[in-house]
């Protein structure tokens, strides 16, 4: 038994030099391995969520990312949707949208972007939307989250 | 409980020049590799700072193998490490954003690299959720949320929490100043003070689960004054500025300073209480010979993370917390502390190994972690002699 350990001990003291320069040189396919082995993702609080509509206005698009209404366990009461235009250089100064982010068919607000100050204001159609949150300037458009309330 | 008997020879001597030279062979080829990444730089400013690290990094652990001190030598390249980390990270910044300020709209589109100090509080949503409560990205550069965990990963396995002295950008700054003066101004620190970095990593890992935000991040971390910090544009982001700063200079620069211990690494971090968790799983461990042992405490006095007592000195091995970094090794001067590989014999004869054992993964970590900044930081600096611009 004693042999055995002392076995496994040097045994992993040698391993331990191979992973040093293994995890340098193989960083990049075991970061995407280890990404796709996990299956994890960028919480969508952060990432906004995946989009789920691409309006195509010619120069420019408009994507609607899905509610995230994502909490630890289940879902929280509170949440947002993000809309996201771009391309940059293509963005009008006025936009002016009406969202259906529920993809029900109907109308649930209106939103208007000033894209030379970020200044946004929204016009509701639904007892889910609460308020817009804040827009952002991304590197290549604009981006405006709105918050909602989850009905039950 | 079994006390293991222990014969030690005399204190490690140096290895002859020749023979010292021999080891080193295999740290400088595979430093050739990793700090070129097979692509030697053309540009004058780069080859000389690529020689100048290459040159330095080896002749550092020529020094470790040659003379039988570890920490000595360690503490110079993992000083230097922190502090062009810091002059690189904050010129990138500089030059990738214009400010070391984060903005709203970077953390929306995954622009916050992301840093190993994270990883604790990622873990439970992560289980729960499969997702990562990060601003960060995934995939795709150094500083990737993946990245991050895969070199977490490799280092945590070879070297348990020999990361924090090994491996971590951040710990030579608390151990640089903790260097500053000859001795220690606070002498007594009382033991109850060293479970402050597991009640911090409870309280962050819970916050973070609950909030699904990283709120170390968001609140306590010293370092957001030496890389990044979120923008200033309300109340509550001028509070965590201050916060930032406050701790940063308590615990980094004036308490290690006083009391010539890693105070944000020993008393503080949550990645370093985390990381205490892997030494139970690691291979390498520190032991004390109880037969040399003289009580003398000097390693005790020493111990920048806390983990010398006199409990651990009479169960012959540092506690969970020992961050390995050699500086008991050093200051022993009955040569009673080694590097022990776990499972085998607590031979004398092999002590020495145990520490070449610990020091080539350890050294190889240390030594590729700190080359690019190094290399980044010294062209930096060339570019501001001789342009008079830093960026």
């Amino acid at each position: 038994m004693n042999r055995l350990k002392s076995m496994i001990g040097y045994t992993w003291a040698i391993l331990a030099v191979l992973i040093a320069p293994a995890t340098f040189l193989g960083h990049g396919a075991l970061s995407r391995t280890l990404a796709d082995v996990t299956g994890v993702t960028v919480h969508p609080r952060y990432s906004g969520g995946e989009v789920v509509s691409r309006i195509d206005h010619g120069p420019y698009s408009t994507s609607i990312h899905r509610p995230v209404f994502d909490a630890l366990v289940g879902k929280s009461k509170e949440g947002f949707v993000q809309m996201t235009w771009a391309p940059a250089s293509a963005l009008p100064e006025w936009i002016e949208e009406p969202i259906d982010y529920n993809r029900d068919g109907r109308v649930d607000f209106t939103v208007a972007l000033n894209t030379g100050s970020g200044e946004v204001w929204l016009v509701k159609s639904h007892p889910t939307v609460v308020a817009p949150v804040k827009s952002y300037r991304l590197s290549d458009g604009w981006a405006v989250r709105v918050r909602l309330i989850r009905r039950p | 409980m079994t006390k293991e008997k222990v014969v030690l020879a005399t204190p490690a001597p140096g290895t002859g020049l020749p023979a010292a030279m021999l080891l080193c062979l295999p740290m400088m080829l595979i430093t050739l590799m990793m700090l070129s990444r097979g692509n030697f730089p053309s540009e004058p400013a780069s080859m000389l700072a690529f020689g100048a690290t290459y040159f330095f990094v080896n002749g550092l652990f020529l020094m470790m193998i040659r003379t039988g001190n570890t920490d000595r030598w360690r503490a110079i390249l993992f000083v230097t490490y922190a502090v062009c980390f810091v002059i690189s990270f904050i010129t990138h910044l500089i030059e990738a954003r214009g400010s070391m300020a984060l903005t709203e709209s970077n953390m929306i589109e995954g622009l916050t690299p992301f840093c190993h100090v994270v990883i604790p509080m990622t873990l439970i949503p992560a289980a729960l959720t499969k997702t990562i409560i990060f601003p960060g990205t995934l995939l795709g550069t150094k500083t990737a949320i993946a990245s991050m965990f895969v070199l977490w990963i490799g280092s945590s396995l070879a070297l348990g929490r020999g990361f924090c002295s090994w491996f971590c950008f951040f710990g030579g700054l608390d151990d640089g100043f903790s260097r500053l003066f000859k001795t220690a101004r606070i002498r007594t620190i009382h033991p109850r003070w060293t479970y402050l970095p597991f009640a911090i990593l409870l309280l962050v890992v819970l916050v973070s689960a609950l909030t699904l935000a990283p709120f170390y991040c968001q609140w306590l971390c010293p370092f957001k004054t030496t890389t990044e910090y979120p923008e200033i544009t309300s109340l509550k982001t001028a509070l965590q500025a201050m916060v930032f700063m406050s701790l940063f200079v308590a615990l980094v620069l004036v308490l290690p300073a006083l009391t010539r211990r890693r105070t944000q690494c020993g008393l503080f971090c949550p990645m370093g209480a985390f990381q205490s968790l892997t030494n139970a799983i690691n291979v390498f461990d520190v032991r004390i010979d109880p037969e040399k042992c003289r009580s003398c405490k000097k390693c005790i006095s020493v111990c920048p993370s806390f983990s010398m007592s006199e409990d651990t000195l009479a169960k012959g091995k540092s506690a969970l917390t020992c961050m390995k970094c050699g500086r008991c090794l050093d200051a022993c001067p009955e040569g009673a502390i080694f590097y022990h590989l776990k499972g085998t014999p607590l031979n004398p004869k092999r002590a020495e190994v145990g520490r070449r054992l610990f020091l080539y993964p350890a050294y190889l970590f240390l030594a590729t972690m700190a080359g690019a900044p190094i290399q980044d930081a010294i062209v930096k600096i060339i570019r501001l002699f001789t342009t008079g611009r830093l960026i």
